[in-house]
């Protein structure tokens, strides 16, 4: 119960004396939670404990910051993410307890604050997804489906979001039945800014405020659009004619979700001064701790960071001397894992599985030198030392952490390219002659030695005696295969090849020194 | 604490009120436990005596910094306190930022010193890390040092990719892609390569590209870009249907080579003068039918539109979209041939161009009348999907069939 707990953290005294009755309140309520309780367990994500709840919560505090400290309850709040980029759960080598961000995360967040009865209403600047293709097509829908799930009053666009075809952005963004859709936007139009298929603003209520909001695409990024299918008006021209009407509708508040750079942004924000927060596509990773102010006093401009890592939200207090405050929240393993995106995640992994690589339109590419595959048993026949270390590491069962996964994702070209042999890395696609599946390609599970070495079948078969090739030939197939780190040019290419599995995404502990101990293999340390 | 009457009234109130909203809350109660954040501190009460961590500057902007160049700045946090100031590295944001902290006791009026060092990741942009030190202070129990500035590529491509949505097989299509460079002399092309899916080296025969360097007054104004280049796409008809994707490669040569891109990736490269920078530009897009569907429901893997279960008492009413480029655009307009379930009413709209035109966009309105008879059309084998039948004016598809899975029940 972050609210609550954050009331335990150091603030004014004048206000003290509310902290008993409300520590009381909250006590007493779950104490009395029975049958309920027990009902709602049997769904939620199992329970870790009190103390480790407790660790984690100091841990994570420790590490990534407290939030909320000082702040009584609000009359209201607005939770602004954004740019998710397709991070849909975090992932990686180091482990989702060490990462930030994901669905689950943000709608557990959500609901905590709802739990603990903060008014609140949830906005998303845009950009869910980051690639072009079948699998972002689907992963679009996917999010869409969760941010409805969520109860988002307003999403906006992003330009990888308007890149995906009209068609399928339709069919995800179209309102459901009686349903709204969340999405809304003052100048992007699918299939045309008069085809109704997103409002053009939207004004709502929480805690007695009323909130208009409109969101725009800056000018550079939608020049860098092309999608026939899609009305792109200035942002400017389009906020001429918005505007006037968010502030007909009397709001208290005017926000306007706008994904352009700071500097574009704050062009925006200056001629269009009644809108008192403008969240921004720009800036870096991370949010700043205290957001920049906008000309004319209170006004804000909010960056949200990347990769969906962080919610920021705006509280309103009845307190003049600071009626807003602002929080950047690290969506960070102190908010547990929601039951609900689990099973949306899962609904998505089975969708990758039933479309299969024809269906996500993945065709193997060639591999840059042209050679194939052999499996890393081939290896093993004759680099048996090499081969004993490897299967000691983590590489060896990489396939098996996706199968092992909850949900299992090991129909996922985003996590199968790193976790089987013969596939592109950074692509997510498969080469000619890599992994298609355990039953087709057992030999090429798993993080095997062709992803660093490169593909061996030709030097294998060579090996083997099955292809007769003079001295010279056979000696250049093993010097396109050997690797060294005992010169700076090779220890740097090296570095480069774990570098392509493990970036700064899923990785971004990832130091060459620290790890490559626990996997060298060379036949001189024998 | 003494239970008051108000404090207790309020307990009654939570212990009814418990019931009900327990279950919201238990759903939670695993989501509340971790969140609590330890004892709680009366500012109020802090001694005088007590050690006290002054800090006059927690953020540093560092300019600009060159992709893998690192720097580094110091931080001091001074004890005003009456009593030795306690301090512990924290935790960074990112491996790339490291916190050095010369010492970890401060007695009072003495200073300590937080050195962070930074390496500049990415391929350009805004950066932003930071780094924790706690202390020991009761009213500043971590201090949060924050360095920021712009990581400076070495080259730039914009945009970093080349995605054509959708094109359909006539679709004549024209991409500019500028490389901006930071090298001390101009850029000059010298290889130019496609590498496409499939294999294959030569150039698509659907897509071409010219090079030329970029004009000075394009150059200027682009953060710190020295040089420039212009790649043009440009897609020539008629495409082949279905998804591309390939890498444009160019290779460039400017001083020396460089490392660190943004956009594109870069690698040493070998051509003709031996020390090229090669910048690798995705490519990839869609070329697909000229007619399509677009709406809630409208399911593109299974090409269906799927409204589900319908109570015949209150009906249903939606709308889908069919969308028309090329020739097909030209005075486009259906009519209804068959409808299954009879029941089923389809309204054609008006069509009307999106955007610059290149595309029509038609509504067709589709409900399903209330009072309407029970039918199972759900697309199994002992009830075949409905659909909805039209004809069109395009020469090559004269008749348009939309499967549709619908049940309409009591």
């Amino acid at each position: 119960m972050p609210p609550v707990a954050l009331m335990l953290s150091p603030r004014p005294q004048a206000s003290a004396g509310r902290l008993p009755m409300l520590l009381t309140t909250i006590v007493t309520a779950i104490a009395a939670g029975g049958p309920p309780r027990a009902m709602a367990n049997e769904s939620a994500i199992p329970d870790r404990g009190p103390e480790t709840a407790e660790l984690l919560a100091d841990t994570y505090r420790r590490r990534n910051g407290a939030v909320f400290e000082g702040w009584e309850k609000p009359r209201a709040v607005i939770v602004f993410t954004g740019e998710l980029e397709g991070y849909i759960e975090p992932c990686g080598c180091t482990g989702k307890e060490n990462q930030k961000g994901g669905l689950s995360r943000r709608q557990n967040f959500l609901r905590a604050l709802a739990t603990v009865g903060w008014p609140s209403v949830a906005f998303d600047l845009g950009n869910q997804v980051r690639r072009f293709g079948r699998q972002a097509e689907v992963k679009f829908q996917s999010i869409a489906d969760g941010l409805r799930e969520m109860d988002y009053c307003a999403v906006g666009f992003g330009p990888d979001d308007l890149r995906l075809p009209a068609e399928e952005l339709v069919a995800a963004v179209a309102a459901v039945g009686d349903e709204p859709t969340p999405f809304v936007s003052a100048n992007v139009g699918l299939l045309g800014l008069d085809a109704g298929i997103t409002p053009r603003f939207r004004v709502v209520e929480v805690g007695g405020l009323r909130i208009g909001v409109t969101s725009v695409l800056g000018d550079e990024a939608g020049e860098s659009i092309r999608n026939d299918s899609l009305e792109l008006k200035s942002a400017a021209k389009a906020l001429e004619e918005v505007e006037p009407r968010l502030a007909a509708a009397k709001c208290d508040h005017q926000v306007l979700l706008c994904w352009a750079s700071i500097d574009a942004t704050r062009t925006l924000a200056d001629r269009f001064a009644r809108f008192d927060l403008v969240a921004t596509a720009g800036g870096a990773d991370e949010p700043p701790l205290v957001p920049q102010a906008l000309e004319g006093g209170r006004r804000r401009l909010l960056e949200l960071g990347h990769k969906g890592m962080y919610a920021v939200v705006v509280g309103f207090f009845d307190d003049q001397r600071q009626p807003i405050r602002v929080q950047r929240v690290p969506l960070d393993a102190r908010w547990g894992e929601s039951a609900d995106m689990i099973r949306l995640l899962g609904t998505y992994q089975v969708q990758l599985e039933t479309l299969g690589p024809k269906g996500l339109e993945l065709a193997p590419v060639r591999h840059p030198t042209g050679r194939r595959f052999a499996g890393s048993e081939a290896c093993g026949d004759c680099h048996d030392y090499a081969y004993e270390v490897w299967e000691q590491t983590p590489h060896a069962t990489a396939l098996d952490t996706l199968e092992q996964a909850d949900p299992r994702r090991d129909h996922d070209p985003e996590c199968l390219s790193c976790h089987v042999v013969g596939w592109a890395p950074q692509k997510f696609e498969p080469y000619e002659g890599g992994f298609v599946s355990r039953e087709a390609t057992p030999q090429l599970v798993h993080q095997g030695c062709e992803n660093c070495h490169g593909p061996a079948a030709d030097h294998v078969a060579v090996e083997l005696g099955e292809i007769e090739v003079k001295e010279v030939e056979r000696d250049r197939l093993r010097a396109e295969l050997a690797m060294t780190i005992d010169t700076p040019e090779g220890r740097q290419r090296t570095i480069n090849n774990c570098l392509e599995c493990h970036d700064l995404d899923n990785s971004p502990e990832f130091d060459f020194e620290e790890y490559w101990p626990s996997v060298a293999h060379s036949e001189t340390d024998e | 604490m003494k239970p008051t009457p108000s404090s207790l009234a309020v307990a009654c109130v939570a212990a009814v009120a418990g019931i009900v909203v327990g279950g919201g809350i238990a759903v939670s109660e695993s989501l509340l436990r971790p969140l609590r954040v330890g004892g709680f501190v009366d500012v109020g009460d802090v001694p005088e005596s007590a050690p006290r961590a002054e800090v006059k500057e927690t953020r540093f902007d560092f300019g600009g910094l060159g992709s893998g160049q690192s720097q580094s700045h110091r931080f001091t946090i001074t004890n005003t306190g009456g009593s030795p100031l306690t301090l512990e590295k924290g935790a960074t944001s990112c491996t790339c930022t490291i916190s050095g902290l010369d010492r970890s006791e401060v007695p009072p009026g003495e200073s300590a010193t937080v050195t962070l060092e930074w390496t500049a990741k990415g391929g350009g942009g805004a950066f932003r890390q930071q780094a924790t030190i706690l202390t020991s202070d009761p009213r500043r129990p971590e201090v949060a040092f924050v360095v920021e500035g712009r990581v400076i590529p070495t080259f730039e491509v914009v945009p970093p990719r080349v995605v054509f949505s959708k094109l359909a097989v006539a679709s004549e299509e024209s991409v500019p892609v500028r490389i901006f460079t930071h090298g001390d002399e101009p850029p000059r092309v010298e290889s130019l390569r496609w590498r496409g899916e499939g294999g294959g080296d030569a150039e698509p025969g659907f897509l071409g590209f010219e090079a030329a360097e970029l004009p000075a007054g394009e150059i200027e104004g682009h953060a710190e870009a020295t040089g420039g280049l212009n790649i043009n796409l440009t897609t020539r008809p008629p495409l082949p249907l279905g998804p591309f994707r390939g890498v444009l490669e160019v290779g460039y040569v400017c001083g020396e080579p460089g490392e660190g891109a943004a956009g594109g990736t870069a690698a040493e490269g070998e051509t003709a003068s031996g020390r090229a920078t090669i910048v690798e530009i995705p490519v990839e897009g869609s070329v697909r039918g000229e007619i399509a569907v677009a709406g809630s429901g409208w399911d593109s893997g299974r090409q269906l539109l799927s409204i589900g279960s319908v109570a015949s008492a209150r009906g249903f009413r939606g709308r889908i979209f069919l969308t028309a480029r090329g020739a097909a655009a030209d005075e486009f307009s259906v009519e209804v041939e068959e409808l299954v379930p009879s029941c089923m009413v389809v309204e054609v709209g008006e069509p009307a161009a999106v955007g610059s035109g290149s595309v029509v966009r038609l509504p067709l309105t589709i409900s399903i009348p209330p009072g309407s008879p029970p039918c199972n059309h759900l697309g199994t084998k002992l009830a075949p999907a409905g659909r909805i039948v039209l004809r069109t004016q395009h020469p090559d598809a004269p008749t348009m069939t939309i499967p549709v899975r619908i049940a309409v029940g009591p």
